[in-house]
């Protein structure tokens, strides 16, 4: 296909934006964590491997992602398999949980087990008193307690991944195994699980992946225990006065490590193998019976159901409406309070909420226009120019949130850029940690259509612009608004990036949320979760047809 | 004047060249369609002419303008050529009306409301969809939707017609239809067309020249009945009807043809149709086409020919098909009517002469 010098152009200054977006910032980490007082130093990366508590966060680090995507692989894999290839009833519902991440996000379901399992006044830990058991049985300020909510939390990416892995392998493979004499149980042993091993490996670095950025849960129930990871010390070392920045930055080029040769490594392995039982084709797979397993089923998804949804929402719920924010078994009074506080007191609720939905709208706009046009470029014009793009607008994929927010306050605190005390330095944060999802939805959508349909208006005599605005565009209209809901809901919640960047103004929900839980207000910390998740909940259920393409691999 | 003149293009994919500097010119109101095996560059010569593609080298010219030249610095984009095409995929656009489609060239060049409206009715009716304006394009059966495409490629009078594998999605039936009414229009309107099949019936059915590549190369090129009965290369003779092919020794040549000895006991008196002269002594082909080598049983024979053995027979309906072998090579023979032979029945197998063609080997 024919590039105008319009276009051309227009390549040159996407390519330039996206760079200047995703580049500069990471530059600055490098560059300051290579000096110390002005001068050219490894001490910070020396000391990365000899102090301590750094060695133990890079530790914990690895240890509790790790310990998580197995927890993730433990609920996600089964509830994939039931969901896509067994007989069970309601099995439809099951495909809901891919939802989660967008309506309770991970350190939202934090909060909530903070909730649940505070040592003392957590309500599990109330019911265990009641029920005679004795002191606090539950204690989510640990180790442990970390990483069975970020399993919890990581598992609906596993289930999506696994999901459309087993949902595309070829029935005619089971058949032959059929046919061959193999009964269901060696079936899912010696063909589907073997086949589903590339996808299951890859949705076990995708959590692997998010939970080492996560900053949300180690923020709420590691730090209270004195327990950090590599983002809550990067964060800390940021807020320390004076902010260590030096040492920050060298901690954010090691989780930037600690992130990169993962997806290097499986990108080596799987290029050896070849995997063409995985076609495009839409085909009918048999459908496993599940005979007597199938409460065993039941059990399983029953129980991630509660972890992950019931006990969560619940807990906000009713802390909420508490007097104490707590449940005692002493009396307890139902009020409102909390929401009235929220919205008659406390400061920041009213504006983080209007901060939130601006700074979204905004963001998401912005970062939807750049991947859209830049995904076509990548899927339309192939060559070493837009390969390079492509590298770039998917190198946040790759880039934790708290690196985000440390790179964009080292680089936008000083000019030529001076953003920080503005709303655009949050902006500009959440367009660059969304774009590679924004890429992702926009060439998943145009790959739908054919090229020809570009060609046959552009020999009609179109030009570039008018093909977009009159073929291209309305074909690809629904996807992109799918696109741009989940952006928003996605940003409106944004924390890890949010939370080194607001300024007094500029506060956005996620920290809020933060401030609330730090100053022990627990009450008021559930009303406004529940706020956000209800919002959250409307959005999505409500736009659920444009979002069904988005929720797709889940058959 | 040649309405579209190809000069000496080259095209490369990366480090893979598709075209080696093909030249060709098609006259104004004829039809030239490119033929070829998939793969040999017809497609993409033809998105050259349309300007959905940029050559490395060469010159197109579009009745006396340079629409490409590379080495110039000259590319006319594809919207500024004028010129009409139909896609092999139809490439209408889903979300727009019938007439939406048909109107959108001429929305683009800012004609105005009623005169779209009666040339859009006009095109319509050319293709006699003009009672189905209103629907959409998922609604139509595919050789309307072909119509539909091919109205909306002639609405704004282009300078040329592309045609891209146009029926290659149609059932047979359709397909010997279609091509009918697709030369119909050509004629009525006089247009200038180009046409893209890898189906040597269909090329040889619609157009006044065809040119037969190969390799992102002109093979050959000139009316069907010239590449049928004049083949300059193998590759010529093999793709324009099926033939059997052996090899042979020139013995002697003469004004008209060659004597070809073939094995020890088998000489046939062929054409040279190849533009290298065959001498006495060199190797040959000879291609035989499958009607032109006739069977006789032994005893009605005068003895002229070769004996062979019948392998199979297959009944095709109208024809017969044989396959027979004669000194160690399997031919294949076919002719109308019902089976005359069986299999394992010796025959004499020949030749007409001057019926077969020589060609360098």
């Amino acid at each position: 296909m024919i590039r105008t010098r319009s276009e051309s152009y227009l390549q040159s200054v996407l390519i330039a934006v996206v760079a200047v977006l995703v580049l500069y910032p990471v530059a600055w980490i490098l560059f300051i964590s290579l000096t110390r007082g002005g001068a050219f130093s490894i001490q910070s990366y020396v000391q990365l491997f000899s102090e301590r508590s750094l060695l133990s966060s890079f530790a914990n680090s690895i240890g509790v992602s790790v310990a998580a995507s197995v927890i993730a692989l433990l609920f996600g894999v089964p509830l994939a398999f039931i969901a896509v290839r067994t007989d069970l009833k309601y099995r439809g519902l099951i495909a809901l949980f891919a939802m989660i991440p967008f309506i309770t996000p991970a350190f939202i379901g934090g909060l909530a087990w903070t909730v649940l399992g505070a040592p003392r006044t957590g309500l599990l830990n109330v019911a265990g008193q009641w029920l005679g058991l004795g002191g606090p049985w539950l204690n989510m300020y640990s180790l442990s307690g970390m990483v069975f909510t970020l399993g919890v939390y990581m598992s609906p990416y596993v289930f999506v991944l696994t999901s459309a892995v087993l949902g595309a392998i070829d029935p005619t493979l089971e058949e032959a195994a059929a046919v061959s004499g193999s009964r269901a149980p060696d079936i899912i042993r010696s063909v589907v699980l073997p086949l589903a091993i590339p996808g299951i490996a890859a949705a076990a670095l995708v959590a692997f992946l998010n939970s080492a950025e996560q900053f949300g849960i180690p923020a709420i129930l590691g730090r209270p225990a004195n327990i950090f990871v590599l983002p809550t010390e990067i964060y800390s070392l940021m807020n320390r006065l004076p902010p260590d920045t030096s040492q920050a930055s060298s901690a954010a080029i090691l989780l930037l490590a600690l992130s990169t040769i993962p997806i290097t490594l499986q990108r080596r392995l799987l290029e050896r193998r070849s995997y063409v039982t995985v076609t495009g084709k839409g085909f009918r797979q048999r459908r496993f019976a599940l005979g007597r397993w199938r409460y065993a089923a039941y059990a399983i998804v029953v129980s991630y159901a509660m972890v992950a949804v019931v006990l969560p929402i619940a807990a906000l719920g009713l802390s909420s409406v508490l007097a104490a924010g707590t449940f005692s078994l002493a009396g307890n009074t139902l009020t409102l309070q909390h929401y009235v506080y929220l919205f008659t007191a406390y400061p920041a609720t009213t504006r983080s909420l209007i901060n939130g939905f601006i700074y979204s709208v905004i963001g998401s706009t912005v970062a939807l226009a750049l991947a859209a046009l830049s995904a076509y470029f990548i899927a339309r014009h192939r060559s070493a120019l837009t390969s390079t793009l492509r590298a770039l607008i998917l190198f946040p994929l790759v880039l934790p949130g708290i690196v985000i927010g440390t790179g964009l306050l080292l680089a936008y605190i000083r000019p030529p850029l001076l953003l920080y005390g503005t709303l655009w330095i949050l902006v500009v944060s959440y367009i660059t940690r969304f774009l590679p999802f924004g890429e992702q939805a926009s060439s998943a959508a145009l790959q739908q259509i054919d090229p020809s349909l570009e060609d046959a208006s552009s020999v009609c005599g179109a030009g570039w612009f008018t093909t977009w605005r009159t073929v291209l565009l309305p074909l690809i209209r629904p996807a992109l608004v799918g696109a741009w809901i989940l952006l928003f809901v996605s940003m409106m919640r944004e924390l890890g990036t949010s939370v080194l960047l607001y300024s007094f103004g500029h506060e956005v929900p996620a920290v809020v949320l933060f401030d609330l839980l730090d100053s022990g207000n627990i009450g008021a910390m559930s009303a406004y979760a529940n706020i956000l998740v209800v919002l959250a909940a409307a959005i999505v259920f409500g736009f659920q047809k444009l979002l069904r393409s988005e929720f797709a691999p889940s058959a | 004047m040649s309405a579209v003149s190809v000069d000496a293009v080259s095209k490369n994919f990366g480090t893979v060249a598709v075209l080696h500097s093909i030249s060709l010119t098609v006259e104004q109101s004829s039809f030239v369609t490119l033929l070829g095996p998939s793969g040999c560059g017809k497609t993409t010569l033809l998105r050259l002419i349309a300007g959905l593609e940029v050559p490395n080298a060469g010159r197109i010219v579009i009745g006396s303008r340079v629409v490409t030249a590379p080495e110039a610095d000259v590319h006319i984009p594809a919207a500024q050529r004028n010129v009409g095409m139909v896609f092999q995929s139809y490439a209408l656009w889903p979300h727009k009306r019938i007439w939406e489609n048909v109107a959108h060239p001429l929305r683009v060049r800012k004609v105005d409301r009623n005169e779209t409206k009666g040339r859009v009715m006009e095109a319509l009716r050319l293709v006699q969809l003009e009672h189905l304006w209103d629907r959409f394009p998922g609604e139509l059966s595919g050789g309307q939707q072909q119509r539909v495409a091919l109205a909306r490629a002639i609405v704004y009078e282009p300078d040329v017609l592309l045609l891209d594998e146009p029926l290659s999605n149609l059932d047979a039936k359709l397909r010997a239809e279609m091509r009918y009414e697709i030369r119909e229009l050509q004629r009525r309107c006089s247009l200038t067309t180009v046409y893209v099949t890898h189906d040597q019936e269909e090329a040889f059915a619609i157009s006044d020249r065809v040119c037969l590549m190969n390799n992102g190369a002109l093979e050959q090129m000139g009316e069907g009945l010239e590449l049928y009965e004049n083949p300059l290369s193998r590759f010529t003779a093999e793709f324009v009807g099926a033939a059997n092919q052996l090899v042979g020794r020139v013995i002697v040549t003469d004004r008209d043809g060659i004597h070809v000895r073939i094995g020890n006991d088998w000489t046939l008196r062929a054409r040279a149709t190849g533009s290298r002269a065959l001498d006495v002594g060199t190797d040959v082909s000879v291609l035989i086409r499958p009607h032109d080598l006739k069977l006789e049983s032994l005893e009605a024979s005068n003895g002229n020919g070769i004996r062979a053995l019948v392998k199979a027979t297959t009944y095709l309906g109208g024809a017969t098909e044989y396959v027979v072998e004669a000194s160690q090579h399997k031919l294949r023979a076919r002719e109308l009517g019902r089976p005359r032979f069986v299999s394992g029945q010796p025959v004499l197998a020949s030749v007409g002469d001057l019926q077969s063609i020589a060609l360098a080997h």
